[in-house]
């Protein structure tokens, strides 16, 4: 009998996950290098151009001089690239326009760059608090493991997205005019409410792990708690953190767009994918029902959420395999 | 007595409980504490609600500036008045306890934006169509997930499980609203089978619930199929199967129960998944429940409908979770309480 498979290579051969980690890097890479690829600008109107329909009428045509301000060294080294590499060149509104002319597939590519952002944001802070959370439970043990564990227990009885709904309201009414400061109190609210997850899930697996041999024999060699925890607990700890964040991303995502369609989340004029379903949900009627307004936007949102859970499923089953598949 | 047609399924579930719950009771009675596991997780659930209604208070009062500010042209008596009205001037211990009060005698105060309604009253209407709806889309869920992952399971390398597997996939992962979106434009304005939007009569009530159900659905047919196939290959299965029962009475009697038991205790995450819904659903429908109300009350800083709101879905969270674990100690005896 051969050995047993490590975790990362049946990651690998899983042909769904090779091509989820594909799709995702794709989007990734299309949100990141927005600025540099050809794309019009996402506020850029033009009335006579007010709900045009998708068409390959215009795929190639003149950008029209930049109405926003460039800021920021990435931004202006982005444009430069871009000027280098395709001219004055933009793609044209190939899937279609909407109330005020503006492209949808810009706004679509611009809007996901802040969706993308709001996850990794929150998933930091998910990773930093839960595992630290998690660990601290797991490896102390006693009552402070107790304590911290009836907290979370608490919290996991709440249903997170009314006290978000709730939190983000009135923080939006306390006065803060900043943009960048709503956005970042967003990502705060959605983050501090989805650490819980992680934090359970690392502490069972610091629990089981401090039962282990080489963890006893670490102790007694006598290492420094620091030491055990940093380089014997942690490294082993990282699947789980792994599965931890395959969980907390979609989630954070979905709860994004959900707070962004429902109006309490990004706020015009920035965009995400939900605040883009919302105004397409806004101007569908059965006469002109105009669906590329809600289907481009909506059918990027399912494609990313359903390749991250995939991946997701994946993740969990190489490295969980006691599960049937 | 003539009952309207949300009262009507409000009334079944709740009559559904009650039983649940006193067959659970008779079952547990010589070899549990029942009395004492339910009063250890009421406790708790009594806890979660003070701690939210504690921190949802804090929030409230903390931000600057109350929900009068806004008008410029209000008179400063009048302002006076109305904040002297709803307990704004009061220290904020005094009115944090009378709201608390107020919680347990299920009398959340005074309406904000609807002056002439309380906040009880408002939440009062919208509950009976909210439950209606919760309930309709629990039922699909469970009529639509449970049957596909028993079929994922036992025929499983033929065509038919990939292709539950990739369908739950995707309804675990597209949006309610999409979902919502897409059944209203095909439904309602396509082919002209259902109502659009509102409420009133079942027939309103099929299109929003089925898009409720789907992340639910989907959930659970994942659950039964892992559960079926972890129970499937065990010794007691084979034995029934090799004393030559039929293939139903070895999946129905012998493997089901053991099999259920993860897509029981899912139950309460199950609930939270439907009210989370019901909140963008409602809104989208124009159906007047406790979501839409929720969602209103959070864009117009109507403080106690808020609050009142948030309290009710704690709870409801709470008691579902609870009642998962009863049901899954019925049918799981390793369980305990």
């Amino acid at each position: 009998m051969s050995a047993p498979m490590s975790p990362w290579a049946i990651l690998r051969r899983d042909r769904t996950a090779r091509a989820c980690g594909i799709v995702l890097t794709a989007i990734a890479l299309l949100a990141i290098l927005a600025d540099a690829l050809p794309f019009s600008d996402p506020g850029f109107v033009s009335t006579s151009r007010r709900y045009q329909a998708p068409s390959f009428s215009s795929v190639w045509e003149p950008a029209p001089r930049a109405a926003s301000d460039v800021v920021g060294v990435w931004s202006v080294a982005s444009r430069a690239i871009r000027l280098a590499v395709f001219g004055d060149y933009q793609i044209g509104p190939i899937l279609g326009t909407d109330e005020l002319g503006r492209c949808i597939l810009s706004r679509t590519v611009f809007g996901s760059r802040l969706s993308l952002l709001a996850a990794l944001a929150a998933a930091c802070v998910t990773l930093l608090v839960g595992t630290a959370v998690g660990t601290w439970a797991g490896w102390k043990g006693g009552r402070i493991e107790t304590t911290i564990m009836r907290c979370v227990d608490l919290a996991d009885s709440v249903p997170v997205v009314f006290v978000v709904i709730f939190a983000v309201s009135f923080l939006r009414a306390s006065g803060i005019t900043n943009p960048s400061a709503k956005v970042a109190v967003f990502f705060l609210t959605l983050g501090a409410v989805t650490w819980i997850t992680m934090a359970r899930l690392v502490r069972a697996h610091a629990r089981s792990l401090r039962e282990q041999g080489f963890i006893e024999s670490s102790v007694a060699l006598g290492l420094t708690e620091r030491r055990l925890v940093w380089k014997h607990l942690l490294p082993n700890l990282v699947p789980t953190m792994l599965v931890g964040m395959s969980l907390t991303i979609p989630r954070i995502l979905l709860f994004e767009s959900f707070l962004s369609f429902l109006g309490m989340g990004v706020e015009s004029p920035d965009l995400s994918l939900g605040t883009l379903a919302r105004s397409g949900f806004g101007a569908f009627n059965p006469i002109e029902p105009r669906a590329w307004l809600l289907a481009v936007p909506g059918i990027s949102l399912a494609a990313l959420l359903l390749a991250l859970n995939l991946l997701g499923d994946s993740i969990r089953d190489a490295f969980d395999p006691r599960l049937p598949r | 007595m003539h009952l309207s047609f949300p009262n009507s399924v409000t009334l079944l579930i709740t009559s559904l409980v009650v039983v649940a719950l006193s067959r659970t009771g008779s079952r547990l009675k010589h070899s549990r504490p029942l009395t004492a596991f339910l009063a250890r997780r009421l406790a708790a659930t009594f806890i979660t609600v003070i701690v939210v209604h504690a921190c949802a208070f804090a929030l409230m009062r903390a931000v600057p500036g109350g929900p009068f500010d806004t008008d410029p042209r209000m008179d400063p008596i009048v302002r006076a008045n109305l904040v002297a009205r709803y307990g704004l001037d009061r220290p904020w211990i005094e009115s944090w306890l009378s709201s608390l009060g107020g919680v347990f005698r299920a009398d959340f105060g005074p309406s904000m934006a609807w002056r002439d309604n309380s906040a009880t009253e408002i939440l009062g209407a919208g509950f009976p169509v909210s439950a209606a709806l919760g309930a309709l889309a629990l039922f699909f869920a469970i009529v639509i997930g449970v049957p596909s992952g028993i079929v994922a399971a036992t025929q499983r390398g033929k065509w038919i499980d990939p292709v539950i597997r990739s369908v739950s996939s995707v309804g675990l992962a597209v949006p309610n609203f999409l979902v919502a979106t897409v059944l209203i434009s095909v439904f309602g304005f396509g082919l002209r089978w259902l109502p659009v939007a509102g409420f009133g009569t079942w027939r309103h009530a099929i299109l929003p619930a089925f898009a409720l159900s789907l992340p639910v659905a989907a959930a659970l047919a994942r659950l039964v199929r892992t559960g079926l196939l972890i129970e499937l290959p065990k010794d007691h299965v084979r034995t029934a199967r090799a004393k030559g029962l039929s293939p139903l009475r070895v999946l129905w009697v012998h493997a089901l129960p053991g099999a259920l038991g993860p897509a029981v205790a899912y139950i309460g995450p199950a609930a939270a998944t439907i009210l989370t819904g019901s909140l963008v659903i409602e809104s989208m429908a124009a159906i007047p429940g406790m979501g839409t109300h929720f969602v209103s009350a959070a864009m117009n800083r109507d403080y106690p409908l808020a609050l009142g709101a948030v309290v009710i879905y704690t709870t409801l969270v709470s008691l579902f979770n609870v009642f998962a674990d009863l049901a899954h100690a019925r049918l799981d005896p390793r369980i305990r309480l």
